[in-house]
Formats: C-alpha cells, structure tokens, sequence
C-alpha cells in the first residue's frame, strides 16, 4: 500500500511539472494574417485597428493592409482588430498595463495625449518628410491633430466632419419642403410640418451615449461659442455655464421636447439610428461623415437621400478632427523600427487616398480625384457641403475623458428631463474644474 | 489515506492553485487599496491625495444612486429568483408529462451567453418594435406600452426581470437536485400519518432541504453584488445613469474615465459593502438555521 501511495504520488508531480512546463514553453506559433507560415528570419509586427465591419472605408484601408501583407515576406504582419466602441478602453488598458503592440491606431488630440504623456509612442518627426517634400502628399499642418507639443506621432488617413444631415427629399416634398430649411427657424417649422404628417422627424441612436456629444453638441455648440471656447475652458477663461453653451444645450433639450427623435434613441445605437433612417421611419438622421459608407451601401434604390449641414445661427462651421492614425511603439528600435516605418510609408499612400475617394470619405491629402471613380451624387453632395464649411474642435477629441463623460452622461439625462441645461452645464463645469486642478 | 496524512504532500497540492489565486485574486485586492489613494489616469506618475478619492466617491450622487440600484438588483434576485426556482422545482419534482422538457427550457438561460441574452433582451424591451410593446398593442392594452429601457424609471425594473429570468434556472437545478435527495421513506410515512400534500411539503421537504436554500441566498446575494455583463451590454448603465450599478460604474470611470485612483476607491467601497453584506446575511441565516 505504502508503495502505491508513493507512486501515485510521484506520478502526480510528474503530470503536475509537464503541465507547469507546457504552460510556460510558447504559447503555440500564432499564424502571421496571410495564413502562410513565414520564415524564420522575418521581422514580426503586431499592428492593432479598430473594426467597422461593413463599412467600405474600413474595407479600403484593409485591403491596403493585406496588400502590404503580401508584398513584404521579411516582415510578418498580424493583424489584431477590435470593434470600434471597445477599441479605445482595450487600447488604454493594454497601455497602461504596458503591453500595446509595435503599431496601432490612435485618436488625436485628447485621446493622443495621455499616451503621449505616458511615454508609449515614439515619435515620427523622421520620416514625416516623406509625405511633406518627398511625395508631396500631404502639408506640415496636416499633421497638427496627432502632433503633441511639436513632436508628431501619427499620419492622418481621412477628415472627419461629424456633423451632417441626411434627409429623404420625397418626404420633405411631402411636407412642402422641396429645399432643406436654411435658417434655424424653418428647420423647426420642417419638424413640426413632419410630424404633422405623422413622421417621426429625426432618427437618433444614443444608448452609447457619443452622439449626442460627437455629432451634435461638437457642431452645435461651436456655432454659439465660437472656435476657441474649449481651449477657453481649459486656460479657465471660459466655463460650461457661459450663457452662450448653455443655449446649445438647450437646443438638444427643445427638439426633445419638441419630440423630433424617435423615442427609443437611448435604447438603439448608431448603427440602428441610419437603419431607422434608410428603412423609412424617419425622414433624417444627424451622423457624422461615415454614415455615408453604411447609407450608400445599405439604401433602397428609390430612397432619394440628400445631404446637408445643419442651419443653426449664422456660421457655417462644422465640427472636424483628423482621423485613422496609425501610431508606433515607443519601445521599438532596430529593425522592428524599420519594419514599422515602412508600413507608415506604404499603407499611407496614393493608394489608400485613392480608394477612399472611391468610397466617399473626404481626405487631406494632395490627391486627385482618380479618373475610374465613379462618385454618388450623394457623396460629391457631400464633399461640396464640406467644402463649403469651416472646421470646429471636436469636443471628444478636445475634452480630457473624464469631462466628456460627463458630458455625455448629462446630455443623455437632459433627453429623459433628468436635468435641466442649466443644471447639466452645472455638473460639466464641476468636473471641468476638478480636472484643473 | 497515507497521502492526507502528511501535511508537507498535502501542501505541494494545495500551492500551485492558491499562488494562482493570490496573485490573480488576493494581491489585486491590496492593489487596489493603494491605488485608490492615488490620483492616476493609468499611463503618467501616480500622485498620492490621501482620502480625496474616498471624499469624493461619498459625495458623489451618481456613486449612492448606482449603490441604491445594487440593491434593488440583490432583492430582486433573492426575492425573485429563489421562489420562483422552489416553486418550480417543487412542481416538477413530481411526474408530471414533458418535465424533462421543462427542465431544459428552464435550464436554457443559464447556458446562454450574457451577451446573447442582453442583446435579446433588448430587442424584446424596444418601444418601437419590441415584442412587449407590440404584444401589449395586439391584445388591446396599449395603454400599458412603455419605453422600458428608455424611461429612468422602468429601465432598472426592466433589467431586474431579466436578471431573474436569467439565473432562475440555476436556482431550479440546484432545488431540484436537492429534492431528489429528500428520503422516500420519511414522505411515505408521513402519508401513512394522513399528511396533506402542504404539509408534507411544509414540515418534511423544505426543512431537509433549507441548507440548500440558505447556501443559494448566499450564492444569489455574491452574484448579484458582482452583476455587471448583462447591464454593461443592455443599456451600459444609462440612460442618464439609471441603470448603473456599482461595477459598471467603476468600470466607466476606470477605464472609460481613466481615472484609475478613483475606480479602485470604488471598488474598495464595493469591497467593504459586500463583506459587510455576507457577513450580515450568514449571521441572520444561521441563527435561523439553529
């Protein structure tokens, strides 16, 4: 018996040691994205990109990616992504924990500056000459947005006005409207006259509790306060509950009242608020330019959508911030480094500008339009309005996170008369002033 | 036998897992008691500020509101979830047709992801489209229609009642496995001395099963105080913070926030209140238990 006992025993540390040892050997050969196995001598690069599954200039910079993929063998590329809203808190966390991958999407502006501060991005004041004098694609200022303190740490992909009315023209004709509302008033006149006609005026989806604040107060407030009123805010010059921000609250609070939303718009998100849209539930919806992508994809062929900016004072300003910027680790050197430059280089391309032109999203870059594109009247409406317009901060990308989701939080309450815009500029502005301190 | 004997074999067992479980588990509990002294956003140097975050959590109405919404989700659950399973459990016990089948139906929530079940949830609770509100139409009791995950007022009830419809199947198995185990002979006696199907129920089955019940209330008690999957996906917390509770709100301000120093103050706050709660709820079940 004694015996057994010993052996059972032995034969417990045994299998307990070879399970200790085959955690710890490597955690078996991840396969590099193009599915290949590589040799061994190629450099590996972890990149990470947020995911809109679905949306066409999500699928341009992609296949630029594989692309790049396949034409370098020495460097081994493994594509991690992440769904957009869940993006950001998984890059932060890692960041903290200090563990991010050697290249990987980023946010400008307050979003950059954390990890700036934190020391995890390695600046690219190296290499920004290849697109400034080299190929001439981009200009100095178009890397302001991810520039912090005058080092650069991104390259910019696209524009991103966020704010822009879709409307369904056959529905405003109904109404009588055969031209979208070009003052305030006549804007409000069109949601009464809608819901006259039994239409719910305006689609919104909030339950992520971005839009109000991304799409609408970005915009909206911009044409009460005027450009520099976050930077105001932060130098402790301004406050959130200046009269002039306050009234911009209380333009979100008046079409609540007003009913304009579909009454579900803390319940559905921003998906479902351009399906609500393109299924015919609403005669608008307010998104930022990449709605585009998703209406043009998704709309029913009869569906004659027009595009606008919202008419709300007498600017014409739309909130704008540069957007897919691709980041690198600060911990890089050598040839991982290399490696890592070389995709900036490639990815942000000609190529890359080209194919989102082709899909709609408006680009800083020195590029034609390609001869072969084909536009939708629907997009060159768009870029037209664009043009038309002046760029605002985004309140997202200016606002440290903790004041925007305050933000955030007291424009969802002012939707279901949690508070008044008084009391909501109120609870902003304590939160403001805790974060100077 | 030999083998329990010796204390030194019985610790090679026992210390792989409990180093695993104090690092993963333990320490990040003391962690956390440091951060909270700190303000940090998680990538710049840590300042020590004493008990401001501690201050400010306490004054924070946002904090006390998502506290008061932990609570209705723990009475929800134990007031909820444990009758309904006993009942249930108590009516298939017998041979009625198709328990087999009920007992899958009603086993079903518990195997299905938390997130298929918020997202479900959801669809079913939309004021536009959901089944509830369409339902409601169909039979002629419009009136009834609400916003249920939109209102403040109803989105809490809302996410309770599908709380308890998620884990009353755990409960169920739990009860009904228990009272499988309730000896045949004391309940053919008590059929012998002209009990009532009540009373057997009332003075034989619960009282040999009311351990059972009691270490359920606890396991009820511990998993609500720690929900946080089905919130964060159903409605994240909102609208305006009308669902949060004290989890998904240290989850906002920690990592959505990145104010870590004070996420981990919180998560001290629900560290020191589930404590206290377990240990006021094993104090009163005891005493019953006597």
């Amino acid at each position: 018996m004694r015996k057994r006992s010993n052996n059972l025993f032995l034969g417990l540390v045994v299998l307990l040691v070879s399970v200790l040892v085959a955690c710890s050997s490597d955690n078996g050969e991840e396969t590099s994205s193009n599915g290949e196995s590589t040799n061994d001598d190629a450099v590996e690069l972890k990149f990470w990109k947020s995911e809109d599954v679905g949306r066409a200039d999500y699928q341009a910079f992609m296949d630029v990616v594989e692309k790049f993929d396949e034409e370098h063998p020495k460097i081994d590329l493994q594509v991690d992504t992440t769904p957009n809203a869940d993006y950001r808190t998984r890059l932060n966390t890692q960041a903290a924990g200090g563990q991010l991958p050697d290249v990987f999407q980023v946010w400008p502006g307050a979003e950059l500056e954390p990890l700036v501060d934190g020391g995890v991005l390695q600046p690219i004041n190296d290499i920004v000459s290849h697109w400034t004098e080299e190929t001439g694609l981009l200009d100095e200022e178009d890397f302001e947005d991810f520039s912090v303190e005058g080092d650069t740490y991104a390259v910019p992909a696209n524009t991103n006005p966020t704010n822009m009315v879709f409307y369904d023209k056959d529905m405003l004709a109904d109404a009588g409207y055969d031209e979208f509302p070009e003052t305030y008033d006549e804007f409000l006149q069109l949601i009464d006259d809608l819901k006259g006609n039994d239409i719910t005026p305006i689609a919104l989806g909030n339950s992520d509790a971005w839009v109000l604040q991304s799409v609408y107060i970005s915009t909206i407030a911009d044409r009460f306060t005027g450009n520099d009123f976050l930077e105001d805010v932060a130098n402790g010059e301004r406050a959130f509950t200046d009269s002039d921000f306050v009234q911009s609250l209380e333009v979100i609070d008046e079409l609540v009242k007003k009913e304009a939303f579909n009454e579900d718009l803390n319940t559905i998100d921003s998906t479902q608020m351009v399906d609500y849209f393109l299924q015919g539930r609403t005669a608008m919806v307010i998104d930022g330019n990449w709605g585009i992508s998703s209406i043009l994809e998704n709309k029913p062929e009869d569906k004659n959508i027009g595009v606008s900016m919202i008419p709300l004072n007498d600017k014409k300003t739309i909130s704008t911030v540069a957007g897919t910027g691709v980041a690198i680790n600060s911990e890089l050197e050598g040839e991982k480094l290399e490696a890592a430059h070389t995709f900036l280089q490639y990815v942000y391309d000609q190529e890359l500008w080209e194919e989102l032109i082709k899909v709609g999203r408006p680009i800083i870059a020195n590029v034609e339009v390609p001869d072969d594109a084909e536009l939708n009247p629907l997009t060159e409406e768009m870029l037209e309005v664009i043009a038309e317009s002046e760029p605002a901060p985004v309140y997202d990308a200016t606002l440290t996170p903790a004041v925007n989701d305050q933000l955030e939080n007291e424009l969802q309450s002012i939707t279901v008369g949690g508070s008044t815009p008084e009391e909501a500029a109120e609870n902003i502005q304590r939160v403001a002033e805790t974060e100077l301190e | 036998m030999h083998l329990l004997k010796k204390p030194w074999i019985i610790a090679v067992g026992v210390i792989p897992a409990l180093t695993i479980y104090l690092i993963f588990s333990i320490l990040p509990i003391f962690i956390s008691f440091y951060y909270s002294f700190m303000s940090w956003n998680g990538f710049s140097e840590m300042q020590f500020i004493g008990l401001e975050n501690f201050k400010e959590v306490l004054q924070d109405s946002v904090f006390w509101l998502s506290v008061r919404n932990n609570i209705l989700v723990v009475l929800a659950s134990v007031f909820g979830q444990i009758p309904i399973a006993l009942g249930l459990a108590l009516l298939l016990n017998r041979k009625i047709k198709g328990a087999k089948f009920f007992r899958t139906i009603g086993f079903m929530p518990v195997v299905i992801s938390t997130v298929v079940i918020s997202i479900t949830w959801r669809m079913i609770y939309n004021s536009e489209y959901g089944m509830i509100n369409n339902f409601l139409d169909a039979i002629g009791l419009g009136f009834l229609q609400q916003n249920w995950l939109g209102d403040p007022t109803w989105a809490i009830i809302a996410v309770c009642i599908t709380i308890i419809w998620q884990f009353v199947g755990l409960y169920f198995i739990i009860f009904l496995s228990a009272l499988q185990t309730v000896p045949s002979e004391i309940l053919e006696a008590a059929d012998l001395d002209g009990a009532s199907e009540w009373q057997k129920t009332r003075y034989v089955v619960l009282p040999s099963i009311w351990n059972i019940i009691l270490i359920s209330v606890v396991l009820c008690i511990s998993g609500s105080l720690k929900t946080f999957d089905l919130i964060y996906v159903m409605t994240s917390g909102g609208p305006a913070n009308s669902t949060e509770v004290m989890a998904t709100y240290m989850y906002g301000k920690t990592f959505e926030g990145l104010r870590y120093g004070y996420g981990s103050a919180i998560s001290v706050l629900i560290f020191l209140f589930s404590i206290g709660l377990i240990l006021i709820t094993t104090k009163l079940l005891r005493r019953k238990e006597v």
